[in-house]
C-alpha cells in the first residue's frame, strides 16, 4: 500500500508488528551467538526489550492513540525494558526515532521516518562509549545514511522502509568483514539481524499483517514470555500476572476487551491477530479474566503467576517482607544467578540481589526498581556480566535522585573481588574506585558446554563438549571435566597465583566438586583452593584466580 | 605545683613497667568465663586467659567498672592530695565504663576536679593516649592546656587491626559497622579500623597464603602514617602466638616512620574476649 502518512493507530500497529516479528524470529537470532554457549542471548534480550514496548503501548487509552503518544510510550517502554547490550542499543535507536515522532502530533510522514532513523543512529552511537563496528551500530548507521541519500519527495513510507532494509541487509552481510569473531564463527551480527527483523515487521505491519510464523518453530508468535518484573512485594497492587491465548471462535472486540481488563487490573495487553488473541493483565481476579475470554473461544497456554510470591523470591533472604527498608547512605545492588552465589553476595554486604538467569539478563527497569527498593542516597551497581553493563549504566543515567555508580564487573568472580574493597561507611565515588581496582586483581573463567558445532580459533567444537572460557575467550575444549579445568587454569597464570576459587553450579554434585578440588590441590600444590556452592545454572564452574 | 593524677582502665592494656614508670592508676574491668569472674589483668594472666578461651566453647562476657569503684578511687586519690584527676577510658560506644566515670565524677565534684575523657578507642589506641596524658602531666603544664592537647590526641588516634575471624566481635555485640561482614560465606580475614569509637570493616582479604592480610595491614598503616610527623604508637597482639606478627609490623615500618619508641601491648582479657586469638594491629596518633 502506498501510505505517504500514517496516524497513531497505524504507527502503533507497525511497532507491534515489529515486536511480533522479532518474537517469531528470536530463536534464529539467538543461534547467531558467536560463542556456542547457552547464555544471555541477543534475540531473547531484544525480544524482552520489545515486550516492554508492547506493554507500555498497551497502556495508552484508546482515545489517546496519536503518533506522538505512541512514540513516547515506545521510547519509555524500550528504555525501561532494555536488557543486554543489544537491548540497550535498540532502546536508544527507538528512543532516537521517538525524538522525531513525539513532535509530530497525530500523523507521521515518510520524511519523518528518514529523520527518525537518522536520529536513532545518533542516539545509539552516543550511548556507546566505544562504538564497535560490525555490529547493530554499523547497520543502523549505514541503512539510515543510505535512506537519507536516496530519499525523494515521492517516497512512500513503504519505499523508505524498503530502502532502509535493502542497505541494511547488505550492511549485515558485511559485518563479518568488520568483526573477525563473526567471520570465525561463520555468522553475521545477531543484534543487527534483530534490528532488521523489527523493521521488516514494521513494514509488514504497515500493510496490515501483525502476526508472524516463527521461522524455526511452527508456532504463532504472540506466544511469548513477558519480562519478569522484580517488583518489591509491597509495590504490587495487582497480584496475579495472568496470560492466555484465545483461539477465537467469535471475533474479540479488542477495545472492549482492553477496557474490561483495565477495570480488573493494569499492565493490560490484548493483541488480536487473525483467529488468535493474546491476553496479558495483572489482576487480583484471574478467574474473571478467564470467564470473560472463554466466551470467545478455546483458552490456551493459561499462565497465572503470583507476583508477590515471585517477587519475594527475588529479594535477598527474608528482608523482602519489610514494609520499607531503612534509609541508608550507601547500598550495593548486584546481579547474580544461583542461590549459592546470591547468598555469598548477601553475606558480603550486598543489599539487593537482582536475579538474572541465563537467558534473563535484567532490564534497566529491574535496576531502577532495585535502586528504589534499597532506599539509599547512593547506590553501587555490580552487573557481573559484560552483557549487563549497559543496562546498568542506562539505569545510572536515568536515576535522578539517587547517586548511582556502576562498577563494571564483567564476571561474577570480579563482582565478588570488588566487594573486598567495599566500605559501607565510605564515600560512593571512593568506593567505586576502590572496588574497580580490587576487581582487577582476579582473573575469571567459566566452564559450560557447547550448544552447537562450531570452530573458534584453533578449536573444533562439537555440540555438548565442555568449554573453558577464560576472560571471555575460549581457551579449553574437551570432554573430561578435570582435564578441561586444568587446561583452563593453565591459561590463567597459575605460576603467580595464590588463591583459586571455584563456585560449582547446580548441575554439579558436591562429591564431584570435592573430587575435583582434591585433584586440583594435588596438581597445583603452590596454590590455595577454595570451593563453594554457587548453584548457578548453565555454568558448571565459575573460577577465579588471584 | 598542682597535683595531677592519671586514671585509666584495664583496657588500656598497659604493661606493669609503663604503669610504674608513669604512676598511672589502673582500674580493672571484669571478664567472666565458665561462670568464673576475673579482674582484667589482675586475677588472670593474659596468656592464661587466651589459653582458657581456646579450650572452651563458652563465650566470655565482660562488665564495666561500676561507678562506686570510680568514686572510691577518686576519693582515695583526693585524700592523697590529688587536685585534678584525668580519667581516660575505653570508648563509650564499646563499654559503659566511661559513663560510670562521669557519674562518679559528679558524685565527688565537691572534693576533687575529675576530668573524664572518652578515648573513643581501646587497647592499643587508648594506651598511647594515656601515655600522652602522663607525659603532659609530668611537664607541669596548666590543666587546661593538658586537656586541650589530649583532645587533639584523641581526635588524631587511629587503630587498624587484623582478626582471625569476626565471630567473637559479633557474639559480643561489639561489631559496630562491620556487621555486614558477619556470616560471610567466604573465608575472609577482616582488617578493621577503630575510629571515632566505632569498629568498621576496613578491608577484607581472601586466602591465607603468604601472610597476605598482614602485608596488607602494614601497607595500610604505611599509607596512613605521615613520615614527616613524629609517630606515637602501640603495636598490639592478643595471644603470644601473634607476637611474631606484631614484631613484623615494626620491622617493616621502622625505617619509613619517625618513631622514638614502638610500645608493645599484649591485648588483655576484656578486649581479647571480643576479638579472639590471632589478633594483631597498631594504634597511633601524630600531632
Amino acid at each position: 500500500m502506498n501510505y505517504t502518512s500514517i496516524d497513531g493507530k497505524q504507527f502503533m500497529n507497525m511497532i507491534l508488528a515489529g515486536v511480533n516479528k522479532l518474537n517469531a524470529d528470536k530463536a534464529s537470532i539467538d543461534s547467531l551467538n558467536v560463542f556456542p554457549v547457552p547464555d544471555g542471548d541477543t534475540g531473547t534480550n531484544m525480544s524482552l526489550t520489545l515486550n516492554s514496548v508492547a506493554r507500555f503501548l498497551g497502556q495508552i487509552p484508546e482515545t489517546e492513540i496519536t503518533v506522538a503518544k505512541v512514540a513516547e510510550q515506545m521510547s519509555y517502554g524500550a528504555l525501561m525494558g532494555a536488557r543486554g547490550n543489544s537491548g540497550v542499543i535498540l532502546s536508544q535507536i527507538l528512543g532516537g526515532l521517538a525524538k522525531v515522532f513525539t513532535t509530530k502530533g497525530d500523523t507521521a510522514s515518510a520524511k519523518d521516518f528518514v529523520e527518525g532513523f537518522a536520529s536513532g543512529k545518533e542516539s545509539a552511537y552516543k550511548a556507546v562509549v566505544k562504538p564497535m563496528e560490525g555490529t547493530i551500530l554499523t547497520v543502523c548507521r549505514e541503512a539510515s545514511e543510505y535512506l537519507s541519500a536516496v530519499y525523494q519527495d515521492s517516497f512512500t513510507i513503504e519505499d523508505c522502509l524498503n530502502a532502509y532494509l535493502e542497505e541494511g541487509y547488505r550492511s549485515l552481510d558485511r559485518t563479518p568483514e568488520l568483526l573477525p569473531v563473526l567471520k570465525q564463527a561463520g555468522v553475521v551480527d545477531a543484534g543487527a539481524k534483530g534490528l532488521l527483523t523489527i523493521v521488516e515487521g514494521m513494514l509488514a505491519g504497515l500493510n496490515g499483517q501483525t502476526d508472524f510464523v516463527s521461522e524455526n518453530k511452527q508456532e504463532t508468535v504472540v506466544e511469548n514470555d513477558y519480562p519478569e518484573y522484580h517488583i518489591h512485594p509491597d509495590q504490587i497492587t495487582f497480584q496475579y500476572c495472568t496470560e492466555l491465548i484465545v483461539r477465537n471462535k467469535k471475533e474479540v472486540d479488542v477495545e472492549a476487551a482492553r477496557a474490561y481488563l483495565n477495570e480488573l487490573g493494569d499492565c493490560t495487553l490484548v493483541v488480536s491477530a487473525g483467529d488468535i488473541t493474546k491476553v496479558h493483565v495483572h489482576t487480583n481476579n484471574p478467574g474473571q479474566v478467564l470467564e470473560y475470554f472463554v466466551t470467545f473461544g478455546d483458552l490456551n497456554d493459561i499462565k497465572i503467576e503470583n507476583m508477590k510470591a515471585q517477587s519475594e523470591r527475588f529479594g535477598v533472604a527474608d528482608e523482602t517482607i519489610e514494609m520499607e527498608r531503612e534509609h541508608k547512605a550507601l547500598a550495593v545492588v548486584a546481579v547474580s544467578a544461583g542461590e549459592g552465589l546470591n547468598e555469598i553476595f548477601a553475606s558480603l554486604g550486598v543489599d539487593y540481589v537482582i536475579t538474572g538467569g541465563q537467558t534473563m539478563n535484567p532490564s534497566t527497569e529491574d535496576f531502577m526498581n532495585a535502586i528504589e527498593v534499597v532506599n539509599a542516597d547512593a547506590v553501587i551497581l555490580l552487573p557481573n556480566n559484560k552483557n549487563i553493563i549497559m543496562a546498568a549504566e542506562q539505569a545510572a543515567n536515568l536515576s535522578q535522585d539517587v547517586q548511582v555508580r556502576v562498577v563494571a564487573s564483567r564476571t561474577i568472580p570480579q563482582g565478588i573481588a570488588s566487594l573486598m574493597a567495599y566500605d559501607a561507611d565510605g564515600d560512593v565515588d571512593e568506593n567505586a574506585e576502590a572496588m574497580t581496582e580490587a576487581m582487577q586483581q582476579v582473573r575469571s573463567a567459566e566452564v559450560t558446554y557447547a550448544v552447537r558445532d562450531t570452530s573458534i580459533d584453533e578449536f573444533e567444537i562439537k555440540e555438548g563438549q565442555l568449554l573453558g572460557i577464560v576472560e571471555g575467550k575460549i581457551k579449553a575444549v574437551g570432554d573430561d571435566m578435570q582435564q578441561l579445568i586444568c587446561d583452563a587454569l593453565n591459561a590463567m597464570d597459575m605460576d603467580t597465583a595464590e588463591l583459586a576459587t571455584l563456585y560449582y553450579g547446580e548441575g554439579v554434585t558436591e562429591d564431584d566438586a570435592n573430587q575435583l578440588l582434591e585433584h586440583l590441590e594435588a596438581t597445583y600444590p603452590e596454590v590455595e583452593f577454595e570451593l563453594y556452592l554457587g548453584a548457578q545454572a548453565v555454568y558448571s564452574y565459575l573460577i577465579s584466580v588471584e | 605545683m598542682t597535683k595531677i593524677k592519671i586514671v585509666t582502665d584495664s583496657t588500656a592494656d598497659l604493661t606493669v613497667d609503663l604503669i610504674e614508670r608513669y604512676q598511672i592508676e589502673v582500674l580493672p574491668l571484669t571478664v567472666t568465663l565458665n561462670e568464673v569472674s576475673y579482674r582484667d589483668g589482675v586475677d588472670i594472666t593474659r596468656d592464661a586467659f587466651y589459653q582458657l578461651m581456646s579450650t572452651t566453647e563458652e563465650f566470655p562476657t565482660t562488665s564495666q567498672i561500676p561507678p562506686a569503684v570510680f568514686a572510691e578511687t577518686y576519693q582515695r586519690l583526693a585524700a592523697e592530695g590529688v587536685e585534678h584527676i584525668i580519667s581516660i577510658h575505653i570508648s563509650g560506644d564499646l563499654s559503659g565504663t566511661y559513663q560510670s566515670s562521669v557519674l562518679a565524677g559528679t558524685m565527688v565534684e565537691n572534693t576533687v576536679h575529675v576530668h573524664c575523657i572518652d578515648s573513643k578507642s581501646a587497647t592499643i589506641g587508648l594506651g598511647p593516649i594515656v601515655l600522652a596524658a602522663a607525659r603532659l602531666a609530668e611537664q607541669n603544664l596548666p590543666i587546661a592546656e593538658i586537656l586541650e592537647t589530649l583532645n587533639r590526641v584523641v581526635e588524631q588516634t587511629a587503630v587498624y587491626f587484623l582478626l582471625d575471624s569476626l565471630d567473637n566481635l559479633h557474639k559480643g555485640g561489639r561489631i559496630g559497622k562491620a556487621s555486614h561482614m558477619v556470616g560471610s560465606l567466604l573465608n575472609l580475614k577482616p582488617i578493621l579500623s577503630l575510629n571515632e569509637g566505632v569498629i568498621s570493616a576496613y578491608e577484607k582479604i581472601r586466602g591465607n597464603k603468604g601472610n597476605k592480610a598482614l602485608e596488607r595491614l602494614i601497607e595500610i598503616l604505611a599509607e596512613k602514617i605521615d613520615p614527616n610527623k613524629k609517630l606515637y604508637c602501640a603495636i598490639g597482639y592478643s595471644d603470644s602466638n601473634a607476637l611474631e606478627q606484631a614484631k613484623y609490623i615494626q620491622e617493616c615500618l621502622q625505617d619509613k616512620v619517625d618513631c622514638d619508641e614502638f610500645v608493645y601491648l599484649q591485648i588483655g582479657s576484656v578486649v581479647g574476649a571480643h576479638i579472639g586469638t590471632g589478633a594483631v594491629g597498631m594504634g597511633f596518633y601524630q600531632l
